[in-house]
């Protein structure tokens, strides 16, 4: 399937996808079912073919379950899915005499789904103007795992018209041919995979070829060519790393050339400190990914790798099966709109968490030139000024909690995913508490890196979900980050045990290590408990400072 | 573009679209996969394919492989 991925890349990534070419992609239904109720007005099955071949990338195909056409959404014939999708022509509703009526009808109907389904649900629609579209957006943001995808933006944005007016009494939709095919994109790149799978977190890019044509060692640092497409490139791919995506450079050349190529042509707007991790050699570039998703402590699933070069592609996608792999078009703008479209990579908000994530990396250098300067843990913490801030039930981060749960693969011990809707239930409820994790130091803010969910049963605490992100890990901090939380939780006290709950993933080896190392046996997939007083009597480390917010603050 | 490519052309699409062998003497009367929602599809599909686009009324009167390809060449030849 890569290989034939890579020959239809022109069809799939084309500045505008044309419905007969979709067609001739052959169908797949490879990978994993994604069960999507769709609840519409008007019509979903012209749009429902032409998902398929986008949905192929990421390895999954959707299963509708299509509603009857129903203005009133009384979600009839509901069944267990995992999206949500309301289709809507909002042209069928009265918006205008009172549109706030409408928006408050729409949130109430919201909310009897989401009383059925813990699922994502993605409002897709259209209205009149700007307002309008801004009060959705705000009201679908309260509503914990609902977006507002905005097909009218979506559309204005590709200059392609919405509406067809010849169209709609013969298919049941007044949506154009050529928006049809641009939303399927739309749905299958980028807001059922935003809204499903964990993102993509780091874009490895291979450089000859790719981030400007021709070849350094044959061409010259002032002979390889910056054209406008690779200046338009790489100036998407800064921005990239900017809301919090890394950067890597992976390529086949003499180390000292590629510095040099950075430091004299000033016309690259990617510059060497841009790039959070750099693999310039001649070695074997799968083991350079290997090493690059070390240092950035991803998994490899996490990234997507650009080359000009499908034999590089082909071995590299060999060593690592789960790699995301795109060939890099001589045109440079082609490639940038594979990256820009690649599953995974579209969020539908950007965290200030997630931009901090760069930054906080490169911290990690001077960390560990403090580390050498003293034997003494509490020394290093101090030195650091290291703070661990706890918060209870802290609805204002239910988008980053979702996130985390969302995101982390490797200290993961539940891998449950809880979304935003779950969590939310989770606040308010008498027996259960979720508790975040913000780290800290000197050099860096790494924002919430943790969050803890559990339930009281009894004398038992149940750890629901329990996920540290990569960026705290290796900061020995571990059990402080985890037992303190346990242990300020409003529903511990009187506990004799602490279960958690534990699943045998691909990644989260881990997490696995660090609770068997906790409790001296061997983490096996179930039901793990320990005694409360493990948690209790646990003291934290020396010199970091600790906070906890929000105690008896449970509200609704 | 010669009556024989336009009239392969549109075969190759309704294959596509109705996952059904057709033959140059298809319509809708014929063919019952040929329905008013794959019908949509099918018109959505010619019109990338030639470049062309129906009006509202025409949209109605291509109900077979024929009239379709008729269209088109008359379109072309405008």
């Amino acid at each position: 399937m890569t290989s034939m991925l890579y020959e239809l890349q022109a069809a799939l990534f084309s500045a505008e996808v044309s419905r007969r070419d979709l067609l001739d992609i052959p169908p797949s239904e490879r990978g994993r079912p994604v069960s999507i109720n769709v609840w519409r007005n008007h019509a979903f099955e012209a749009i429902l073919p032409l998902m398929a071949p986008f949905s192929a990338i990421r390895a999954w195909h959707g299963e509708f379950n299509l509603g009857a056409y129903d203005d009133t959404l009384i979600f009839n014939g509901w069944r267990p899915a995992d999206i949500e999708l309301l289709w809507l022509d909002s042209s069928r509703f009265a918006l205008a005499p009172d549109f706030p009526a409408w928006l408050e009808w729409l949130r109430s109907r919201l909310s009897v789904l989401r009383a059925m389904s813990r699922a994502p649900i993605i409002v897709a629609t259209w209205l009149p103007d700007i307002a309008m579209r801004d009060a959705l957006a705000a009201m679908t943001d309260t509503c914990p795992a609902t977006y507002f995808a905005d097909l009218e933006a979506a559309c204005t944005d590709q200059d392609i018209p919405l509406v067809d007016p010849r169209v709609a009494k013969i298919s049941g939709s007044p949506i154009s041919n050529r928006a049809q095919a641009h939303l399927a994109r739309e749905l299958a790149c980028r807001w059922i995979p935003a809204a499903l799978f964990p993102p993509i977190k780091a874009v490895a890019l291979d450089l000859d070829n790719t981030l400007h044509a021709g070849i350094v060692g044959e061409d010259g640092i002032d002979g390889v060519r910056l054209t406008d497409g690779h200046v338009r490139l790489q100036n998407q791919l800064k921005n990239l790393r900017e809301h919090g995506v890394f950067i890597a450079l992976v390529s086949r050349n003499e180390y000292r050339d590629v510095e040099a190529l950075f430091a004299q042509r000033l016309d690259y707007p990617l510059r060497w400190d841009d790039f959070s991790a750099i693999e310039v050699a001649w070695g074997d570039k799968a083991d350079a990914i290997g090493r690059i998703a070390e240092h950035l402590r991803i998994s490899t699933d996490a990234m997507l790798f650009v080359d000009d070069n499908l034999g590089e592609l082909n071995s590299v996608a060999l060593k690592w099966p789960q790699l995301h792999t795109l060939y890099a078009d001589t045109d440079a703008d082609a490639t940038w709109r594979a990256i820009s479209w690649w599953p995974g990579l579209w969020r539908w908000k950007v965290e200030s968490d997630d931009t901090k994530r760069v930054q906080d990396l490169q911290a990690n250098r001077d960390r560990e030139a403090l580390a050498h300067q003293t034997d003494d843990i509490g020394d290093y913490f101090r030195m650091l000024q290291a703070r661990l801030t706890y918060r209870i039930d802290p609805s204002d981060q239910l988008s980053r909690l979702a996130d985390l749960c969302a995101k982390t693969n490797q200290f993961n011990l539940a891998i449950r995913r809880l979304n935003q809707a779950e969590l939310a239930d989770r606040f308010v409820g008498k027996d259960t508490c979720v508790m975040s994790v913000q780290l800290s130091d000197r050099l860096s803010d790494s924002g919430v890196i943790a969050l803890v969910a559990a339930t009281r049963k009894g004398s038992d605490l149940i750890v629901e979900e329990l996920c540290v992100s990569c960026r705290a890990m290796g900061r020995r901090l571990e059990n402080d980050i985890v037992l303190t939380a346990l242990g300020n939780m409003p529903i511990f006290p009187g506990c004799e045990k602490v279960v958690f709950s534990v699943q045998h993933g691909p990644r989260n080896k881990p997490a696995l290590e660090w609770l068997t190392q906790l409790s001296g046996k061997q983490a096996a997939q179930g039901l793990h408990s320990v005694p409360a007083t493990v948690v209790a009597n646990f003291a934290p480390t020396d010199g970091v400072e600790l906070t906890i917010e929000g105690i008896g603050n449970n509200e609704p | 573009m010669s009556r024989d490519q336009v009239q392969s052309e549109i075969l190759a699409i309704l294959n596509a679209v109705l996952k059904r062998e057709a033959t140059p003497d298809s319509s809708r009367k014929n063919l019952p996969q040929w329905d008013s929602l794959k019908h949509v599809e099918i018109i959505f599909a010619v019109e990338d394919a030639f470049g062309v686009q129906f009006s509202e009324e025409e949209l109605f009167e291509l109900d077979s492989v024929e009239n379709i390809a008729a269209s088109i060449i008359a379109k072309h030849a405008a």
